[in-house]
């Protein structure tokens, strides 16, 4: 299989702790892989790291032939990261839409505005991406009268509509009821069965074991194979 | 209710003590207390270059000659020239001795002495400007002059454009610099501030009296200041000051044969009419209009401002953030009026501005400071996370700003704007001390021509109060809609 993500030797600390260090894995196209631990373990940072919104001490990153190494002057490592993000997509715990824009138009802002998409195509991709996570009927709506489980699915079609090869999830089932929890796993394994590299960084042990074959703990700041 | 009555009698006490005369209350307190206006200038009244605190001038003359006269000491008491009738009828002083034209409309309203001097309303335009001849000529040209003078109303009768101003210099200045078509003055103003490089008298076209006013019913102290007047005039003591002063001449001695009976009506007691609310309505435009172009220079300027003191990793922004942050203190920390003056007369010789263009952008600079402000607090507002779900998409900074940023702060803005936009229109009366005629000085046009304050009073803040309650409506109705949740 095609080798999509590969981290090499990432290390963060924080106020003279380690949050982690030497932390090196690849993940393979059509590949999903978990990231699991207790709160505070500094897996939301690692994965931070992975997309260049939080800034590794020293190690890289590549995603295809872009590489993003942590001992890049602040402005080129800016904007190695807003190449790297080309192929990669980032699914917030939070969420984060865009709460002036309707769920149609966060799925839309990247295609139209950074990919430089027709309103057309951008729009014709997004209806689809909409159907496909089944919030189709909420696409006019605000992203403050959504439920916590139509905002995560609404912030997963965004990611995808910048046609990432890699996908990064962080805590995706945290504001889920269990049957939203199973909905979501079979939908990332869908999208995992059709090539998609996956990282995802939870907390919830049996989503984990459904998504990932592999699965890393994260522990005193290493990983190790589960 | 005891306390009330007690109150009641004091107040009748007090009034029952008030001197039955006004010649009384001036001997018993021993001061003649004259207003004048030190704006006016030399040589009239102003202030002492060799004495501090001090004050010389014709009038400040007269004045101590009269108080001796009188047997009391003179006092002055500083009030705006074109408000003088209105504040000495109020009683803010006993005489109005400031070169105040004796007029039919100032006769209905006070009481004038003998005149004490006689002077010609004297047409000054740019030098070879062949247009302007005589009073006729000035039709629809701009022509300015002190408001509420009788040049005031000469030029009102003639269908001139009327400027007003409220010192002496300022009328020469801007003729010199194109911004009026002729200036018409008191023959001793024009001899004091006129003599500006290509400037030239063109003709004096009326003959004007200079009178001392006293309150209507003050009949013994008119008489006592009226005598004194005449015995100062046959002693030639007044004639003398003159000379001291180097404004006396024929017209003196004409006026010292006449004696100064000769009547000398110009200008007529108006109502509140048609014609008056007409001119408040344009008042009322030119506010608009100031307003809300300024406010549009405030609101783009804000912005500019606003996004110059984001922070920035990038080194060459640094000082364009700096000099954006001394923008705001600067002009946040000093008055618009300051900053009116100096942007009108002050850089009338660099940038020579019309007075609207001047009113105009000194507002709109100056609220440029406070639009950033609130600009800055909306940016702050903008929830975190999704300035960096938008990195996340792969934008950059400034797409950032334009798609996610700035469509958010303007809306958590949008209140505040509509709450500054509301003090601008009442700040945009300032604007009236470079000449510009807008609302509220349209009113003190039409009070001091009408002699009553409480009607175009009304009208004025009735018309300010149309303009801005739609748009409080407005600011609360935003709050409330973007006060929900998000």
């Amino acid at each position: 299989m095609k080798r999509l993500l590969e981290v090499d030797g990432l290390s963060k600390s924080f106020a003279g702790r380690a949050i982690f260090s030497e932390v090196s894995f690849a993940v393979d196209a059509g590949e999903a892989v978990a990231i699991v631990g207790p709160s505070g373990s500094g897996k939301t940072t690692l994965l931070r790291c992975l997309d260049g919104l939080d800034r590794a001490d020293a190690g890289t990153v590549a995603v295809g032939p872009h590489r993003l190494d942590a001992a890049l002057r602040a402005d080129r490592f800016q904007t190695a990261a807003r190449a790297l993000r080309r192929s990669v997509g980032f699914v917030f715990q939070g969420c984060h839409l865009f709460s002036h824009r309707t769920v149609l138009e966060n799925v839309m802002e990247g295609p139209v505005y950074v990919r430089r998409e027709t309103i057309a195509a951008a729009r014709e991709r997004a209806d689809g991406l909409l159907e496909t996570v089944g919030i189709h009927h909420r696409a006019s709506a605000l992203p403050r009268e959504l439920s916590g489980g139509e905002q995560q699915r609404a912030a997963i079609a965004r990611a995808l509509a910048m046609k990432p090869e890699v996908l990064l999830l962080d805590e995706p089932t945290s504001a889920l009821d269990p049957a939203r929890t199973d909905a979501l796993a079979e939908l990332l394994l869908r999208l995992v069965g059709e090539g998609l590299a996956t990282v995802v960084v939870t907390h919830d042990h049996p989503f984990a074991e459904k998504l990932a074959r592999r699965r890393f703990a994260m522990d005193g700041g290493r990983l190790s194979a589960v | 209710m005891r306390s009330l009555s007690l109150a009641l009698l004091v107040i009748v006490g007090c009034s029952s003590e008030r001197p039955s005369s006004a010649l009384d209350r001036v001997k018993r307190s021993g001061v003649l207390r004259w207003g004048g206006d030190i704006q006016g200038g030399e040589p009239y009244v102003f202030e002492d270059p060799k004495r501090p605190d001090g004050l010389t001038g014709f009038e400040v003359e007269i004045a101590e000659a009269l108080a001796r006269e009188l047997g009391v000491k003179a006092k002055f008491v500083q009030n705006d020239w074109s408000t003088l009738v209105p504040s000495l009828e109020r009683g803010t002083f006993d005489l109005a001795l400031n070169g105040l034209e004796v007029t039919a409309a100032r006769e209905q309203r006070i009481r004038f002495t003998r005149p004490y001097y006689l002077f010609a309303e004297r047409l000054v335009a740019r030098a070879g400007d062949g247009r302007i001849r005589d009073l006729a000529s000035l039709r629809g040209l701009r022509v300015g002059t002190l408001a509420n003078s009788l040049a005031w109303d000469l030029l009102g009768a003639s269908g001139a454009e009327r400027v007003p101003y409220e010192g002496q210099e300022e009328p020469f200045l801007d003729l010199a610099q194109g911004r009026t078509d002729a200036v018409l003055l008191d023959d001793i103003i024009v001899a004091r501030y006129g003599n500006k490089p290509g400037l030239a008298v063109v003709a004096d076209v009326a003959e004007g009296r200079y009178g001392i006013g006293v309150r209507r019913g003050e009949d013994d102290l008119w008489a006592a200041v009226d005598g004194a007047l005449g015995r100062l005039a046959r002693s030639g003591a007044l004639r003398e000051i003159f000379r001291r002063w180097q404004i006396d001449g024929p017209r003196q001695e004409r006026l010292a044969e006449q004696g100064g009976d000769e009547a000398h009506p110009v200008g007529r007691r108006r109502p509140l009419d048609a014609h008056q609310l007409g001119l408040f309505l344009q008042g009322a435009a030119v506010t608009v209009l100031i307003s809300a172009s300024a406010m549009l220079l405030a609101i783009l300027g804000g912005l500019f401002l606003a996004v110059a003191r984001l922070p920035s990793p990038v080194a060459w922004r640094r000082p364009l953030r700096w000099a954006a942050t001394a923008y705001v203190e600067i002009f946040r920390g000093t008055p618009v009026l300051l900053q009116l003056f100096v942007i009108y007369y002050g850089l009338a010789g660099v940038f020579p501005l019309g007075a609207y263009a001047a009113a105009i952008l000194g507002l709109g600079l100056n609220y440029a400071a406070y639009e950033a402000e609130i600009y800055r607090a909306g940016i702050q507002a903008v929830p975190r996370g999704e300035i960096e779900a938008a990195h996340a998409l792969g934008m950059t900074g400034a797409l950032t700003l334009r798609r996610v940023i700035l469509p958010q702060a303007f809306r958590f803005s949008l209140p505040g704007v509509a709450n500054d936009f509301i003090a601008l229109l009442k700040d945009s009366s300032l604007v009236s001390v470079i000449t510009v005629v807008e609302l509220t000085k349209r009113m003190t046009i039409a009070a001091v021509d009408l002699g009553d304050w409480a009607a175009p009073g009304a009208l004025c803040a009735l018309m300010y109060f149309a303009m801005s309650y739609p748009l409080s409506r407005l600011a609360r109705r935003l709050e409330a809609h973007l006060g929900g949740p998000r």
